[in-house]
């Protein structure tokens, strides 16, 4: 038997693939609870899952492919039927059932407090050098600094307020109403 | 003890089916029990546990009967069903059919190449429950149990997953013929699902598991079952390179990666008794076993830890802390993570004198106690749901068959 040698990409996942979880399992895993380990690792107090509610697999040889959708938690806030799609990361790993009540009934220990921005910020000098320069050519020349306008891209991923909406943030289920242009929440 | 007279339907070799008292003790294949021959110990022989009715032999033969099953040329319809599979065309409803018509022993083989072929495609997806049903019933009326064990336990390529009504059909099955291991190892399948909800199906389950731990195999069974000794051949020095976009780190998921059966049968019986005998004597044993024999002394010691902490009634039999203790015996000298075996073994010896001297270790002979709950007339009344609701399961899969090949849904 020939020696096999393997050569490619290393990754840090911890798991199998989605689909490799769900066909073992009967139904593909509806209704079952799957986690994926870098979620674990990087929030240990926020629980991320998602609740399978339909999962379609290619049946490659190796069970990498497929589609599959799911009840998304992400850190606790709970987003809806998601389309799942890094079931090809050969990260998740199944929640048995007698361990499911901790992510379910989890409840934060300590208030969400968002990170709150300032809606303007100073220019780097040299842009700063720059405008003062095109703004005495233009006749308004001032003392004042000019202000960046800050914007943030208000995301799941990205928690962070402005500081003029600082009084929106307290309601955590807000934080799904702003998506990503690439963020794919199933079909209705 | 004289054997008792049992009613049973008889399939003559005219497949004619009639009904008998019989004074021997016959299984409804109309064979002899060995059982019948022995002497009654009282304790640890046991005939069937499941009476005759529990299959609905006549229910499921009348399916026989429906337009869709009746005209299927088996062998051809077997050739044009794996051709559909090769082109990815193959249907739920084709192979559902196919299941459900199965009769004789040659067209299993067919059986099985039609659900390994039609699991490697997309419309695997679509399999319908009765298809599980059907493959499960065609195996075990065709007494090819070790096939179909073979086929249960490759989820992947066959997805083939009993419901509880099969699974509890087969698990007496070998236990009518004592074969404990096998009983037990469809006692792990359901495990590895997590579904003991169906109350005769824990009884089973538990009953299979208690009497195969108490009969084991002469025979060693080896950890590594599925590996495979490769000869040496000239090219063992050659270096194969194998390119692939992310390479796969080793996984070891403590779950459907588990092999050993002791193990196995150990994770069993811990879920069993603790999620489903919880708040009981025999869980409490039983998941202590069961935490010994799947090597987590740490999870055996914080039990033990709950139950004998004050204030708490909870009891446990003298014979389940003998065998955790056995259990822990046997664990090697070097460290389970952070604790040494000295540990636990000190720890227990402490816990297991608390419980000993508060009067909650109970000298109750566990056997006397699984038969007791696994008894022949608490069973025959809970088969009252399950008869009734495979009744309801046939006439429900046949409208859906027939929706399925009349309108392509």
């Amino acid at each position: 038997m020939p020696i096999i040698k393997v050569i490619g990409r290393r990754t840090t996942f911890r798991g199998k693939s989605l689909f490799t979880l769900l066909c073992n399992l009967k139904n593909f895993g509806k209704g079952r609870m799957v986690v994926r380990s870098l979620f674990e690792d990087r929030y240990p107090n926020e629980p991320s899952y998602y609740i399978i509610t339909k999962a379609a697999p290619e049946m490659d040889k190796e069970f990498d492919f497929g589609e599959a959708w799911g009840s998304k938690v992400f850190r606790g806030n709970a987003l809806g039927e998601w389309k799942i799609k890094a079931g090809h990361k050969a990260d998740w790993r199944l929640i048995p059932k007698d361990e499911e009540h901790k992510y379910l009934q989890w409840k934060p220990t300590v208030p969400f407090e968002p990170k709150v921005i300032p809606k303007e910020a100073l220019f780097p000098p040299l842009l700063r050098e720059m405008i003062f320069r095109e703004m005495e050519k233009a006749g308004k020349a001032t003392d004042e600094d000019p202000k960046l306008p800050i914007t943030i891209h208000e995301t799941v991923w990205n928690r962070a307020r402005l500081e003029s909406n600082a009084g929106e943030i307290s309601d955590q289920t807000s934080l799904g109403s702003k998506k990503h242009l690439d963020d794919q929440p199933a079909s209705p | 003890m004289a054997a008792p007279r049992t009613r049973v339907t008889l399939r003559t070799l005219s497949g004619i089916y009639v009904k008998r008292y019989s004074p021997l003790n016959l299984n409804h294949h109309g064979t002899l029990c060995i059982s019948a021959a022995l002497p009654w110990h009282g304790l640890q022989l046991r005939r069937t546990l499941l009476s005759a009715a529990y299959s609905c032999s006549d229910t499921w033969r009348r399916r026989l009967d429906s337009p869709v099953l009746k005209h299927v040329k088996m062998d051809q319809f077997a050739i044009e069903v794996l051709n559909n599979c090769s082109k990815a065309q193959a249907t739920a409803v084709d192979v559902d059919i196919f299941a459900c018509n199965v009769q004789e022993p040659m067209h299993l083989t067919d059986l099985e190449n039609i659900l390994f072929k039609f699991r490697a495609t997309p419309n695997t997806t679509d399999t319908l429950d009765s298809t599980h049903y059907a493959v499960v019933r065609a195996f075990l009326e065709c007494g090819q149990r070790h096939r179909l064990m073979e086929i249960l336990q490759n989820r992947l390529h066959y997805g083939i997953f009993p419901d509880h009504y099969s699974s509890n059909m087969l698990i007496d099955s070998f236990i009518k013929d004592k074969d404990y291991r096998g009983a037990a190892k469809v006692a792990i399948l359901m495990m590895l699902q997590e579904d003991f909800d169906n109350v005769l199906g824990k009884l089973l389950a538990l009953y299979a598991c208690h009497m195969d731990l108490n009969h084991p195999l002469g025979v060693a069974v080896p950890a590594a079952e599925n590996e495979v000794e490769t000869p040496v051949t000239d090219n063992d020095d050659e270096v194969v390179i194998k390119r692939v976009h992310w390479i796969k780190n080793k996984f070891f998921d403590d779950h459907f990666d588990l092999v050993d059966h002791e193990l196995l049968l150990g994770k069993t019986l811990a879920m069993l008794g603790g999620r489903y005998f919880s708040d009981t004597l025999l869980g409490r044993s039983y998941e202590l076993i069961g935490w010994g024999l799947y090597r987590k002394w740490a999870i055996g010691i914080e039990r033990l830890e709950k139950w004998a902490g004050s204030g708490s009634d909870d009891s446990i039999a003298d014979e389940a802390l003998d065998k955790f203790k056995c259990s822990l015996e046997s664990m090697e000298e070097d460290k389970d993570g952070d604790v040494a075996k000295s540990d636990f073994v000190e720890k227990f010896e402490r816990l297991s004198q608390k419980l000993k001297s508060s009067g909650a270790a109970d000298k109750i002979n566990l056997n006397e106690l699984v038969l007791q709950e696994a008894d022949e007339a608490i069973l025959h009344q809970l088969e009252h749901d399950d008869i009734a609701a495979q009744q309801t399961l046939f006439s429900r899969c046949f409208e859906e068959r027939n929706c399925h090949e009349k309108w392509g849904c």
